[in-house]
């Protein structure tokens, strides 16, 4: 399966739902096309007349980003912060993790990867914090998925998780002046 | 207690003003990394653990302050 990524930076002037609107309409080769929107219990959003485009939407730091496929897809991107990383770890990671992460000596930029990696497939199952954080290792294969953790700026983590992931594309979405059509920055599977 | 939730807040995410009515998502803009660190925070100052599961349903502050006073926790 085919993912295309967008990333929006926050100081654009668009709101959440304008960016998506971008985001679909780039993907689907329709300006200005955003189906309605529902969320279910565990709270990710998804479009009830259009049960085969697949969104997911994190941002953080400077950044707001969307992965857009035609299967469930979990996109988390996160900029480093401080923290105690060590007590996180042990409290939210899966202990296959934790001694991964006790082997780089709780390095920040593995940690951030680690965490996004989980964030991505909650993201992907749907089912949200309803899932134990410490239920389930991303350090090893998984069940249902496969996460990819992509290349992006220094100080931040982004990861995307799938059934399957054959190729993905990353945008990097700039304001255009009012009467032009956005352009974007376009990078493939490295 | 809404003070002692503000405190934890300013302290992990540098967020203040917070109402009883104050939603960490929609009004503070918090992610599940700030959401977590908070919770880690509660859960170190009074030595108990807040299950994944229970979190994502605590979305306003007086949601958080009702969920600790009916684990018996109702001073700071």
């Amino acid at each position: 399966m085919d993912y295309q990524i967008y990333v929006f930076h926050k100081d654009d002037g668009l709101t959440s739902s304008e960016r998506l609107k971008r985001a679909i309409g780039h993907y689907s080769g329709q300006d200005d096309f955003l189906p309605a929107m529902e969320r279910s219990a565990a709270g990710k959003p998804f479009f009830p007349d259009h049960p085969s485009l697949c969104f997911s939407i994190s941002h953080s730091g400077d950044f707001w980003a969307c992965a857009v496929g035609g299967a469930p897809v979990g996109l988390d991107l996160q900029k480093y912060q401080p923290s105690n990383y060590t007590a996180l770890s042990k409290r939210f990671f899966h202990p296959a993790e934790d001694a991964e992460l006790e082997r780089v000596q709780y390095s920040p930029a593995y940690f951030f990867d680690l965490w996004t990696r989980k964030e991505s497939y909650i993201k992907f199952t749907g089912r949200g914090l309803s899932q134990e954080l410490e239920s389930f290792s991303t350090v090893d294969p998984l069940p249902d998925a496969v996460i990819q953790t992509l290349p992006f700026l220094p100080d931040y983590s982004l990861s995307l998780c799938a059934a399957k992931i054959n190729h993905y594309s990353l945008y990097h979405m700039t304001t255009a002046p009012p009467e032009e059509k956005t352009p974007c920055h376009k990078e493939d599977t490295p | 207690m809404l003070e002692f939730i503000e405190k934890i807040v300013c302290e992990v995410a540098g967020r203040k003003g917070l109402t009883l009515d104050t939603d960490f998502v929609h009004d503070l803009h918090l992610n599940s990394f700030d959401i977590m660190n908070i919770v880690s925070a509660i859960e170190h100052h009074y030595k108990t653990r807040i299950p994944t599961r229970d979190i994502w349903q605590l979305r306003k502050v007086y949601q958080v302050i009702d969920y600790l006073a009916a684990k018996g926790y109702t001073t700071p």
